[in-house]
């Protein structure tokens, strides 16, 4: 979903004709002087009746939805030029990116807005394609400031608003038809001047290498010469927004098993563009798009282990030290934190030292144990902190043969957590059943990254057993990290990516992630430049990101074709401050108060990496990186470490840590829209435990779970699943589901398509125990009572809204309806699902357990 | 919590296994409340108050006493006198040995700039007042003897050096409030780094009129006393502490320092004074 501030998303929520704000999309044009030059050329859309998508790649994708006759759904791509012109050498010359045809129109043009639909294409009873006709409406509102402004006459078509209608059919009879209208204060009007006509070409072809699709390409000027028209210049410095809506729709055609390819923009259920209500349009904001903010820290704290007692400290940090450096961090990746009790230590004592200034607890990817007879380096020596949510998480050790000297004392590996971004709990109105606006509470799933943590093998950088030890384990990482970024599983076993010993992870599968960067974040013990450095001075360093081992130089088809978003890979390889050169992060043991103008001196190990979106495909990304992130290191001097010792006294000074702390700065945004949902298709429901978190304030580790029922009941059917065998751990990600369709032991249908019922879902949790099992509390209500009512989470979805509320109970069947809380509406998007964390609140047993639920209401796949 | 039974039989066998001529050793605090050894008819959140109180005499600058996840964690750091802080057991009179495994992450002892004047020391100890060697007044130390084993740093260590002493003492108050001592005994145990874990007992051997130590799986050492010890203790005590004790430095020079760091878990005690 493209959230944005609650006024823009309570628009969706108000019936037409009673608009409150209008949807926003930002959409910054494409700035020949700014983005193109002719070493580094742009691509710009051909309106020649073939929509490759990377032709669009400076712009944004939506979904198509037909919501009156269902179907598979179509691709929408929006682009615009800006004022300045473009010269020859500067646009469509060049090698293209993949799916661009070699002839492209040169020079580009400025100031137009680019229009490419795929439409699906109906198909008769024996599946063959057939060729649809219909009619595409482009609604323009022109001077959207006085529209939003609410300016008398302004929410309704003015002289210099347009409609342009194309209406076409296709085959070998095929014909196509460009109208436009001027609006006249009530409704639209036949231009009377042709000069009136905001320029305008359209090309619809049904391409053989498509057949599936009928493409449409409209080019539509932006800004006029003829002066009659001058007030329509949404790229004028004053104004840098347009008010636009495209609706298509389909003609019924004789032997069409469905009709198909409706859609529209903006994409709303239930609220189709009005044709004389500018305020039902979508605002295109010409600027910069929606940032997604992102910060992350990587410190290795050298907190040794017992068992190699006679290695010290990296420095003179404790674990309540290094807690008070990160605690107010985004995501940090600490390495080598060696004690499983320490590890668990630092968790409590960030989250005691946010608790003490009101901010809600990091979450956590570590190993826990409370086994003794387990050796204290037989783990990562990682911890993996966030302050959003962590919506998966796993851990995974290198094979043990990936390792040289001391090293093989250790388990090293690397951690993953898919981290809610902060989009995914921007607060978004939705209606409750008596129609009153509430801020929804769910966490939308589709928005993610994934983040991995490591630390690698130590030793020498020059060619030998430890470069050669070092390389299996960054091919691992690349192997874990594709497997965990196309969805799992991680049980998988199978070449590249192999099970390590002890690994965790999440049971089941889990939606792809290679549509968006992630990030590596790590002690590489690899040396790497700095700034400006050559990366030939250091070889290591180029094979490791080189295309044998994490492969991540090389340039994604989208990016070929991009000029807005970062291809960055290594984010901290020059500082933001001052000096470019300050990211050194290999320190002494000892310091002195001057390390912060030592960096650029110093060897650089600790990294942040992005690995690119991995779906390099002629297709868009779901989310790219915004240009530049910034970066900083930190070397932590420690002034209360200074003593004199010894006779004579000599002062000893250090930092935390003889490594320093590296912190990045990134923004994510948004370049292809949700899908929503549509009542016209079929639906699958699928109810899950995701995560259990032993909610123990008091310390100690670690509980034993299991279920005996997770439920769902649609249609006056109920299913109910029990997963008996204990899961032990301090948090765990059991996917303990439930879902309709098939699979369970008796006829459970899908949602039908039109489905207006409702859907019940709970489950509860378990611990077992030396004496009798214990029934956790997870939800906030009941206080210290026993009913299920009482500790159990319980969920309708109703079909009528496609909202999903946390109600009462079961005890009555209105119980079911009786709402607690919205998590929100499936009209909003939530396109991998919603989620939604409930707590316990037993004062009596402290029974409590912190449980993400997980509902989805996927559409299935159209005939 | 399914391997629990097994857990505690190690740790039995472990620390408890080797001293024959007293009592066994059984599990008293793990500081691991959701599995906790000895298990719980209940779940306890935090430091048990059934078994713990807590230690803390003298003054200092900073301090943690506190369950770290599965540990129980003492840090004092003084610029000042002497202290002691940390947790004491319950029912001491019952206590005839303690035994845990002892994780000193830091200590640092600095004394006066001033040459030859006293040394700084900070210690992290299982220490008890066993019995009386007089005649006990109740809640008086006089003349109560103590045994402590103990992970030492002084200010007379050497320069950069990580490596902490263990040591065992015998020692007689001589004054109610234990703050001075004689010594009876005394022995060194060995170097122990910072951030090494050491398992370490003390035991009333009181047939033999001696205490056992010992560390990890070294012999136990014996140390004999020749007093008297048909009395029990005035103020009987039995304790986990760190502790500092720092001499007096001339005004205007910096001050002295003592500062220790440590875990403890895996309590045992004489299966007698069992919870």
């Amino acid at each position: 979903m493209q959230r944005g501030p609650i006024l823009l998303a309570l628009a969706s929520l108000v019936p037409a004709g009673a608009f409150a704000a209008p949807h926003v999309t930002k959409l910054p044009p494409q700035n020949a002087l700014v983005q193109c030059s002719p070493g580094a050329p742009c691509t710009q859309p051909t309106v020649d009746g073939w929509v490759p998508p990377l032709e669009y790649a400076d712009g944004k994708k939506f979904p198509l939805q037909d919501y009156v006759n269902g179907g598979p759904n179509g691709d929408l791509f929006l682009y615009v030029a800006d004022n300045a012109a473009y010269t020859w050498d500067e646009c469509n010359i060049g090698p293209q990116a993949s799916g661009i045809p070699s002839v492209q129109v040169n020079p580009c043009h400025s100031q137009s807005l680019f229009i490419g639909l795929r439409i699906p294409r109906p198909k008769n009873a024996n599946g063959n394609v057939l060729n649809p006709s219909g009619l595409i409406n482009v609604w323009l509102d022109a001077k959207r400031g006085d529209t939003l402004q609410q300016l008398v006459g302004a929410n309704a078509p003015r002289e210099e608003d347009r409609r342009i209608q194309l209406r076409y059919s296709t085959g070998p009879q095929g014909l196509t038809t460009l109208s436009q209208a001027k609006g006249n204060g009530t409704g639209w009007s036949v231009l009377s001047d042709p000069n009136d006509a905001w320029a305008t070409t359209a090309v619809v072809k049904t391409p053989s290498a498509d057949l599936g699709h009928v493409h449409i390409e409209l080019e539509i000027k932006l800004r006029p010469s003829q002066a009659a028209i001058l007030d329509s210049e949404p790229l004028s410095a004053a104004v840098r927004k347009l008010g636009l809506a495209i609706n298509h729709q389909p003609f019924s055609m004789a032997g069409a098993t469905q009709t198909v390819g409706g859609g529209r923009f903006p994409n709303i259920p239930n609220q189709p563009p009005a044709d004389t209500l500018p305020m039902s349009w979508e605002t295109l904001e010409f600027k910069d798009p929606t940032p997604i903010p992102l910060s992350f820290t990587m410190w290795n704290v050298g907190q040794m282990p017992d068992v190699t007692f006679w290695i010290d400290d990296g420095g003179s940090g404790e674990i309540d030290t290094v807690a008070k450096q990160i605690f107010k961090k985004e995501v940090a990746c600490i390495s080598e934190i060696w004690m499983s009790h320490e590890r668990g230590e630092l968790i409590e004592k960030v989250n005691a030292l946010r608790a003490a200034e009101a901010l809600p607890p990091m979450q956590a990817i570590t190993e826990l144990n409370d086994d003794i007879l387990q050796p204290a380096t037989e783990s990562t020596g990682l911890v993996l902190l966030s302050s959003q949510q962590i919506l998966e998480g796993g851990v995974h050790h290198f094979p043990s043969d990936m390792c040289t000297g001391s090293d093989c004392l250790q388990d090293k590996g690397v951690l993953w957590a898919r981290i809610a971004t902060p989009a995914a709990t921007v607060p978004v109105i939705t209606n409750d059943d008596t129609g009153a606006p509430r801020v929804s509470t769910g966490t939308d799933y589709a928005e993610f990254v994934d983040v991995f943590c490591t630390h690698v093998n130590a030793g020498e950088n020059s060619p030998g057993p430890d470069t050669d030890a070092r390389e299996d384990q960054l091919f691992d990482i690349k192997a874990y990290v594709q497997q965990v970024r196309k969805g799992g599983p991680l049980n998988a076993n199978s070449f590249p990516y192999l099970l390590g010993d002890d690994d965790v992870f999440p049971h089941g599968t889990w939606p792809s992630g290679m549509d968006r960067p992630a990030f590596l974040l790590g002690d590489l013990n690899t040396l790497g430049p700095k700034a400006t450095q050559d990366d030939n001075l250091f070889t290591p360093y180029k094979n490791m990101v080189g295309p044998n081992f994490l492969d991540i130089t090389g340039r994604s088809e989208f990016e070929k074709a991009n000029t807005l978003f970062s291809e960055a890979r290594d984010l901290a390889r020059t500082s933001s401050g001052a000096d470019p050169m300050a990211t050194g992060t290999w320190l002494s043991s000892v310091c002195s108060d001057n390390v912060v103008n030592e960096l650029g001196a110093k060897d650089r190990l600790d990294y942040v990496l992005v690995f690119p979106p991995a779906e390099n495909t002629t297709d868009f990304p779901t989310f790219a990186l915004l240009k530049e992130p910034t970066a900083s290191v930190l070397p932590h001097f420690d002034p209360d470490s200074s003593i004199l010792t010894g006779f004579p006294l000599e002062e000893r000074q250090q930092c935390l840590s003889d490594h320093a702390m590296v912190d990045v700065n990134v923004a994510l945004t948004r370049v292809k829209d949700v899908v929503k949902y549509n009542r016209a298709r079929e639906h699958r429901l699928e109810y899950s435990v995701k995560q259990v978190t032993d909610l123990e304030t008091a310390s100690g580790c670690c509980a034993d779970w299991f279920t005996p029922r997770v439920l769902m009941s649609v249609n006056g059917t109920t299913l109910i699943n029990s997963f008996m065998n204990v899961m032990e751990d301090q948090t765990i990600y059991p996917n303990w589901s439930v879902r309709t369709g098939p699979g369970s032991p008796f006829a459970f249908p899908d949602l039908a398509a039109g489905f207006m019922g409702t859907a019940n879902m709970t489950s509860a949790l378990w611990e077992w125990d030396v004496g009798p099992n214990d029934h956790y509390d997870s939800i906030p209500e009941g206080g210290s009572g026993t009913t299920v009512d009482q500790k159990d989470g319980h969920f309708t979805f109703f079909g009528s809204t496609a909202t999903v509320r946390r109600v009462k109970g079961e005890t009555t069947a209105s119980d079911w309806l009786s709402n607690i809380e919205i998590l929100g509406s499936f009209m909003n998007g939530y396109e991998n699902g919603m989620t939604l964390e409930t707590e316990g609140e037993d004062t009596d047993t402290g029974n409590n357990a912190r449980v993400r639920h997980y509902i989805h209401v996927k559409e299935l796949d159209a005939p | 919590m399914k391997t629990l039974p097994l857990k505690c039989a190690v740790v039995a066998l472990l620390l408890g296994g080797t001293a024959h001529a007293v009592e066994a050793l059984v599990p008293y605090d793990n500081f691991n409340p959701m599995e906790p050894s000895p298990p719980r008819a209940t779940k306890i959140r935090g430091i048990d108050p059934a078994r713990w109180a807590d230690v803390q005499t003298g003054s200092r600058v900073d301090s943690v006493r506190e369950l770290a996840f599965t540990r129980l964690r003492l840090m004092s750091r003084a610029d000042t006198g002497t202290g002691r802080f940390g947790l004491r057991l319950t029912h001491p009179e019952q206590v005839t040995a303690i035994a845990a495994k002892v994780r000193v992450n830091n200590a640092r002892s600095t004394g006066c700039a001033a040459p030859r004047s006293p040394t700084a020391r900070s210690t992290t100890e299982l220490t008890g007042r066993f019995f009386n060697a007089g005649l006990p007044s109740r809640g008086s130390a006089f003349d109560d003897v103590t045994a402590s084993i103990r992970v030492v740093s002084r200010s007379t260590d050497p320069l950069g050096s990580n490596e902490l002493r263990v040591e065992a003492v015998i020692e007689q108050c001589r004054d109610t409030t234990c703050t001075g001592r004689t010594q009876l005994f005394a022995t060194d145990l060995g170097l122990v780094h910072q951030g090494e874990q050491a398992s370490l007992r003390v035991q009333w051997d009181a047939d033999n009129d001696r205490f056992v130590f010992q560390r990890d799986a070294q012999p136990e050492v014996h140390g004999p006393y020749t007093v008297s010890d048909t009395h029990a203790p005035g103020a009987p005590d039995k304790a986990l502490v760190v502790t500092h004790a720092l001499p007096t430095c001339a005004s205007g020079t910096p001050l002295p320092r003592g500062y220790a760091n440590a875990y403890f878990h895996d309590v045992l005690v004489n299966a007698s004074a069992a919870p």
